[in-house]
């Protein structure tokens, strides 16, 4: 039995039982999951390991942990990972501020020992997000999302293993604290650069392209409903040719492409015309040089013949 | 016996040795597959419709494949592998690695090779690969270990570059004024003021680790130099936080993989057997505009790129010089190691190398490398 989907919102026995109702359950929070993904999010959920998504930016990696932890009504605990992150911001941390207002309270009233008993208890542990997954007492296990771990030291990978090895944190004043329930483990990559061996080995993995022509239209209908399919199909077949520029530094992804589209349909259009992806290019190329590439002529081979 | 073969016990006998053969399979063909992934396949293969090839397909690519690499061979040797017509030639799973294509006797390329080359290292150390195009030089890349002094010197070197190049956070700290509490300084300031906690001390954690991206020029032009060049890099991604190299001629290839983690020897063997599809001629301008195009990404404020090469460019001088300028606009320093610049009468007389030097903030020979003087720019920023 899949240990996410316990809940009501997934199926009528309220579990993954293939990777289809993973489909269905991602489906009713308007993310359309293809057949690897949802096969990746049924295994993860019945190995119970964790899953590293890797894929380009904007295609809606970061996207699945938050879906997931809708589709089966459970908490998202979010760790954003950042150059220099270390375990007092990713385990747990001392409120010693408080400890040392406590000391200077009760410094007259008790001896040291009993001192220390005092100040070393779960009421003076700041919970940072891997030790909240863990402790996390809903009915449900929450969903981790590990999010941009590539931008993170490799000693934070080396933290991590330990970790995701054993699902325990151990906290020398107080002792090794496990988990009751298993966290499902969402960790995302942009491939700045490579992971360690020993991590991936820990993970199942799953890569994520650019979506098709079809796929991005798809998402175009369901993300903005009030784009027409005529609109919908003329936007991400533009979109499809700005990303087969092989010499952009940043090509645009499924999240660029739904804000363009909101753009568009906030200016009131109904019909892609020179000017108006002229004037909106921004929401769609986000690199200055990819800018002045397309506006200095290579625009009007993308738009065709006036 | 195989992690496969002995669990999990829910396969059925029938299918257990055929996925352990195809885990084998897939090791033969430079996929690598771990324990724990082959026993991940084994759990995930009892949960999924295993008659349903696409789903099986799925989970082999969910708990095999690490890198979208793995994934491409992956899916060449499933297809291989669980094709109908196809009989493993012997019970252990196991295939003649084919060796790269050698040039026919009268120059000209003849197609595939009839049988399987091996690779071999020769009495000089020098690994025998096949390299071929029109204007390709005598293949092989003479990689061989230089003498354990120049390593030790080049390894410090390359420290002391590190060191110069730092931009992200190490594990020491230094006292700031922005940054986070310092219990045991504040405590100590404490005490000195008879125990007042008159103020917080701040610290922040020192720049001390660099990202380097080298990127070696592995042409013909600079074959002579392959040894010296090669001990730098390994030197260079050794000490470096992060590192990725990549050998450029006329195209980009990555060999990253093919040198982290290893030992000299192992690490100069696998480079070369790596560089089997590098052609002759060099286009820097051309392989540094791909660069661009497929790693791009790997280039921040924070990043340092290394280029090591003779600035012998066969390409267009112009892409080159917008190339350098891109890069050096998005990177933290720009770097050219060339092996000529030792010698007292180089002059930057290449076109390549003379719009080269006007994008780089530094310009060293590698034996630079291996003298304790400080590394300084050259000033010689482009004009914007």
């Amino acid at each position: 039995m899949g240990r996410l989907g316990r809940g009501n919102a997934v199926g009528k026995k309220g579990h993954f039982e293939d990777a289809e109702q993973v489909i269905e359950a991602f489906g009713r929070q308007l993310y359309i999951a293809d057949r690897p993904l949802a096969m990746a999010v049924f295994l993860a959920g019945e190995l119970q390991k964790p899953l590293l998504v890797e894929g380009e930016p904007g295609c809606g990696k970061t996207e699945i942990a938050r879906t997931l932890a809708a589709a089966v009504d459970t908490k998202l605990i979010r760790l954003q990972c950042y150059e220099g992150l270390d375990a007092r911001a990713t385990l747990y941390e001392w409120n010693y501020p408080k400890q040392l207002l406590t000391i200077r309270i009760e410094e007259k009233r008790k001896n040291a020992k009993e001192l220390e008993a005092e100040i070393f208890t779960d009421e003076f542990l700041l919970k940072r997000p891997l030790l909240e997954a863990l402790t996390y007492e809903g009915p449900r296990p929450p969903v981790l999302l590990i999010d941009e771990i590539d931008r993170a030291d490799e000693e934070f990978e080396g933290l991590l293993l330990e970790f995701l090895s054993d699902f325990q944190i151990t906290i020398p004043e107080v002792g090794t604290i496990r988990g009751k329930q298993i966290p499902f483990v969402v960790i995302t990559s942009n491939r700045t650069r490579e992971l360690s061996d020993a991590l991936k080995r820990r993970c199942l993995y799953l890569y994520i392209g650019y979506p098709s022509l079809d796929k991005e239209v798809t998402v175009l209908r369901r993300k903005v409903p009030s784009l027409g399919t005529r609109f919908a199909q003329e936007v991400a077949a533009f979109v499809q040719k700005v990303r087969a520029q092989e010499d952009f530094v940043k090509r645009p992804g499924v999240s660029e492409t739904l804000e363009w589209a909101s753009a568009l349909l906030a200016l009131g259009q109904s019909k892609l015309s020179r000017e108006v992806v002229e004037e909106t290019l921004g929401f769609l190329v986000k690199d200055a040089q990819d800018l002045q590439t397309l506006q200095g002529g290579r625009l009007d081979a993308l738009m065709g013949p006036r | 016996m195989t992690a496969m073969e002995r669990g999990p016990p829910d396969l059925s006998p029938i299918l257990l040795p055929r996925l352990a053969g195809f885990v084998n399979f897939l090791r033969v063909r430079g996929v690598s597959v771990g324990v724990g992934a082959e026993l991940d396949l084994g759990a995930a293969v009892t949960r999924i419709p295993i008659l349903d090839r696409g789903a099986f397909l799925q989970a082999c690519r969910i708990t095999i494949a690490k890198s979208p690499w793995d994934l491409a061979r992956l899916e060449a040797a499933f297809d291989a592998y669980w094709s109908a017509t196809f009989v493993p030639p012997n019970p252990e799973g196991r295939f003649p690695v084919a060796g790269p294509p050698r040039p026919a006797p009268d120059g000209v390329s003849s197609g595939p090779p009839s049988g399987p080359a091996p690779l071999a290292l020769d009495r000089n150390g020098v690994v025998q690969v096949g390299v071929y195009s029109p204007d390709a030089p005598a293949p092989g890349h003479h990689l061989s270990l230089t003498d354990r002094r120049r390593m030790v010197a080049l390894s410090s070197g390359a420290r002391r570059f590190r060191r110069y190049a730092a931009t992200l956070p190490g594990r020491r700290y230094e006292s700031a004024r922005r940054g986070r509490v310092d219990f045991p300084a504040t405590a100590r300031h404490s005490l000195r003021h008879g125990g007042e906690w008159v103020a917080f001390r701040l610290h922040r954690k020192k720049r001390l680790r660099a990202e380097l991206v080298i990127l070696w020029d592995v042409s013909g032009s600079m074959r002579e130099h392959d040894g010296d060049l090669f001990a730098l890099v390994y030197s260079m991604q050794r000490v470096a936080h992060r590192s990725r190299v990549f050998g450029f001629s006329t195209d980009v290839q990555e060999l990253t993989a093919a040198v982290r983690g290893r030992t000299y020897p192992r690490a100069a063997a696998a480079v070369a057997r790596s560089l089997t599809s590098t052609g002759g001629g060099t286009r820097i301008g051309r392989s540094l505009d791909t660069f661009l195009a497929r790693y791009g990404a790997l280039l921040h404020p924070w990043t340092t790129v290394v280029v090591l090469s003779d600035g012998w460019d066969l390409g267009e001088t112009d892409l080159l010089g917008r190339t350098l300028d891109r890069m050096h606009r998005r990177c933290h320093l720009l770097v050219w190691v060339n092996p000529y610049a030792n010698d007292p009468a180089f002059e930057a007389a290449t076109a390549g190398m003379r719009e080269a030097i006007r994008h780089v903030d530094l310009f060293l020979a590698p034996s630079r490398f291996e003298s304790p003087r400080p590394f300084r720019p050259i000033g010689a920023r482009p004009a914007s």
